[in-house]
């Protein structure tokens, strides 16, 4: 930089000093050599940054450190691991990142930081040496002609012709070079295109790397089955998870009806706080150990309650509590269910899918009272709580007796005629193996069921006949769900046929 | 704290299904019923003789199913004494009162002067014995509080619990004799009434 500086310094001075003397370049040639300065200058300054960075980046780029570490992590992981998942995805992700960075760094170097280095060090200094030449030229050619008007002779103006003869020489070399650079300016400006070009390649193919990662990375997650689901919103959860039924919910009545239909106070006997404890953690975690829990069906009833205690809002719905209330304080009991069926076609879909699991459910166990000495009722004042409930204030609690006994005036009733609220048979196991497989079909007595090939005005018919009308929105959802009980009872019950056919299998 | 009032309230802790209401009827109706009903909430009264005169023993009942954590706060601060009931056929029934102690003794401050009996009801089904006698009696040593066992099947043990709780109140005299002195006042009359027919 300095050397460059007292050039241009130096070729300054001399342009005052010149300035009265005989100018031999025209004015567009000598704004171009002030301009060859200038370019020098900056051309100089970036190859002399990227040399710097480049230097900087042989030794390993971070990225690729990232990478490695990443990777690494994931091998300690495993495969099997979200984490080790995540983690291989990314390192790989990273990896690919910094061959892309290694690759614009090369073609910078090539396609912009080399050109730049000739023109700064070799074009340019090529014409400011010329430049120089030139000067002296018209140096000697003004000493001839001066020397020729004081002292005029033969000799003397044969120097000086042939002196101008030099200058021009020069001059005429100098002009071509200097208009090829400006002709040249162009190519020049196009280095620094290029330099943006190949940035926003680069850019443009990271962004593309990274988009594409997204949505596997995503995938992974949802694909993901252990998500926590105590304290979640049903309609999360059951978003996230692609499910009908909540699996706490499902995975413990399946449970239930494995193990606990003949349990005295089901539901109403406390389970083993640690137990419960554990049971709540490793549903949260979509993990069962069936075997552990089947001699302990108050833990699962514990459990279930849990689920729907904590959710974020009762089962039943904030929204419609005051209509629930409203309905339990009808005395006349045709009246009271009729009002009841209202509310329960305004639940939102999630919501009525598993509060319809969760009667029919109870409307099982009340089969077996005899045992369980869990009647309608008993259920009723055991679970209704965790259906419904409303935010009281402090003062409010000495009303909740009184709040607990309607939930039981509506609960209890919805339990009794459960097959009038939701008639038809119901496939408790839905979606995961909970037991043993020939306990997965509850509903061997389908001969009325509506097959799956069934014209859907066919079926329809055959639910008005079968049970009171309900609203068009309810019959086309109950449609939905027929439809796909159809399905799961042909699967399960060729299951059953097999299992029976084959006891070994059971093993 | 509770305000004096002419009350004296006492509640009744435990997990479901360990006797709790059968204790309580058969203190205040001398009946056991074998059906099996969870309950909601209930109360009940009884006039008792306390400090030379009466009061109302009032029994809350409580659910041992579900915890509404608000409402069992509004029990105990309004509680003047306190029964915890386990049964002797589930060692769980008896971790289940560890929580409520605790939330006792965060309400009250400290349970020094607050009558607490830890029961072990069931006491008639000795084949599903859980809990050994011993294991209940520490239990209420480490909880400075008394201890019983009782079968409110069989009758056994149930009014004496309410008497030696009333007794470990030391505000206030109370005991359950009211009838007793009513009759004796009665009988006194009914002596002065004979005499003067004699008369």
């Amino acid at each position: 930089h300095q050397l460059i500086y007292m050039v241009s310094l130096t070729l300054s001075h001399f342009y005052l000093f010149r300035a009265e003397k005989t100018e031999v370049l025209s004015e567009d040639l000598l704004q171009v050599e002030k301009r060859l300065d200038l370019v020098k200058q900056v051309t100089h300054s970036t190859h002399k940054n990227n040399i710097i960075i480049c230097l900087y980046h042989q030794k390993k780029l971070p990225l690729t450190i990232l990478a490695q570490c990443m990777l690494e992590g994931a091998a300690v992981l495993g495969d099997d691991s979200l984490l080790g998942k995540m983690l291989t995805l990314c390192g790989e992700t990273e990896e690919k990142l910094a061959q892309e960075l290694i690759q614009f760094e090369f073609q910078i170097e090539r396609d912009v930081v080399e050109p730049l280095y000739v023109l700064a060090e070799v074009d340019i200094p090529n014409i400011q040496k010329q430049r120089k030449h030139l000067a002296k030229l018209v140096l000697d050619m003004d000493s001839a002609r001066t020397s020729h008007i004081l002292y005029i002779s033969e000799s003397l103006r044969e120097e000086m012709e042939e002196a101008a003869n030099r200058m021009e020489i020069c001059r005429d070399q100098l002009s071509a070079d200097m208009y090829n650079f400006v002709a040249k300016e162009i190519d020049y400006a196009n280095y620094f295109q290029t330099l943006i070009e190949t940035q926003a390649e680069y850019h443009r193919k990271s962004l593309e790397i990274l988009h594409s990662i997204l949505p596997q990375i995503k995938a992974h997650q949802e694909a993901w089955v252990e998500k926590p689901s105590f304290g979640k919103s049903l309609e999360e959860h059951l978003n996230i998870s692609g499910r009908e039924i909540a699996f706490p919910i499902e995975a413990c009545v399946t449970m239930l009806l494995e193990c606990g239909m003949q349990e005295e106070g089901l539901f109403r006997v406390a389970p083993s706080a640690s137990k419960l404890k554990k049971l709540k953690a490793s549903l949260d975690c979509g993990v069962l150990d069936v075997q552990e829990y089947s001699s302990d069906p108050h833990a699962i009833a514990g459990a279930l309650k849990s689920y729907l205690r904590e959710l974020p809002e009762p089962l039943m719905t904030t929204d419609l509590y005051d209509e629930w209330i409203q309905a339990s304080n009808i005395q006349d009991m045709d009246k009271r269910l009729q009002a009841l069926m209202a509310v329960c076609e305004k639940l939102p879909t999630d919501n009525l899918n598993n509060f319809r699991y969760l009667v029919k459910f109870l409307a099982k166990l009340s089969e077996y009272q005899d045992s369980n000495k869990m009647t309608p009722g008993n259920m009723a004042i055991v679970l209704g709580p965790n259906l419904l409930w409303t935010h009281t204030e402090p003062n409010m609690t000495e009303m909740m007796t009184t709040v607990s006994l309607q939930i039981v005036g509506i609960i209890e009733p919805i339990i009794q005629h459960a097959d009038w609220f939701f008639p038809g048979e119901i496939e408790f196991n839905l979606t995961g193996s909970y037991g043993s497989p020939v306990h997965t079909n509850h509903n061997y007595n389908y001969s009325s069921m509506p097959s799956p090939d069934m014209d859907q005005s066919d079926r329809k018919q055959q639910h008005d006949q079968s049970r009171r009308p309900l609203s068009v929105a309810t019959d086309n959802m109950m449609l939905e769900f027929y439809k796909k009980d159809g399905y799961d009872f042909n699967a399960s019950f060729c299951c059953a046929l097999l299992f029976s056919l084959f006891p070994s299998l059971h093993s | 704290m509770p305000e004096q009032s002419n009350d004296y309230r006492v509640v009744v802790f435990g997990a479901g299904g360990v006797g709790k209401s059968s204790l309580v009827l058969r203190f205040v109706k001398g009946t056991f019923r074998d059906t099996y009903i969870p309950t909601v909430e209930d109360t009940y009264r009884q006039v008792i003789s306390c400090d030379k005169s009466v009061c109302t023993l009032q029994i809350t009942d409580t659910t041992g199913s579900h915890q509404f954590p608000a409402m069992q706060r509004l029990s105990i601060s309004k509680g003047h004494a306190f029964i915890l009931v386990y049964s002797i056929t589930s060692r769980q029934s008896l971790e289940e009162l560890k929580p409520i102690y605790q939330q006792v003794l965060a309400i009250k401050g400290s349970t020094e002067s607050i009558p607490i009996m830890l029961v072990g009801n069931k006491s008639d089904e000795m084949a599903q014995r859980e809990v050994e006698t011993k294991e209940g009696e520490a239990q209420a040593t480490a909880w400075k509080c008394a201890f019983m066992e009782t079968s409110a099947k069989t009758n056994s043990n149930v009014k004496e619990l309410f008497q030696e709780l009333l007794a470990l109140e030391k505000k206030r005299d109370m005991s359950l004799s009211i009838d007793g002195k009513r009759s004796g006042k009665q009988k006194r009359a009914d002596k002065l009434k004979g005499k003067c027919s004699v008369m």
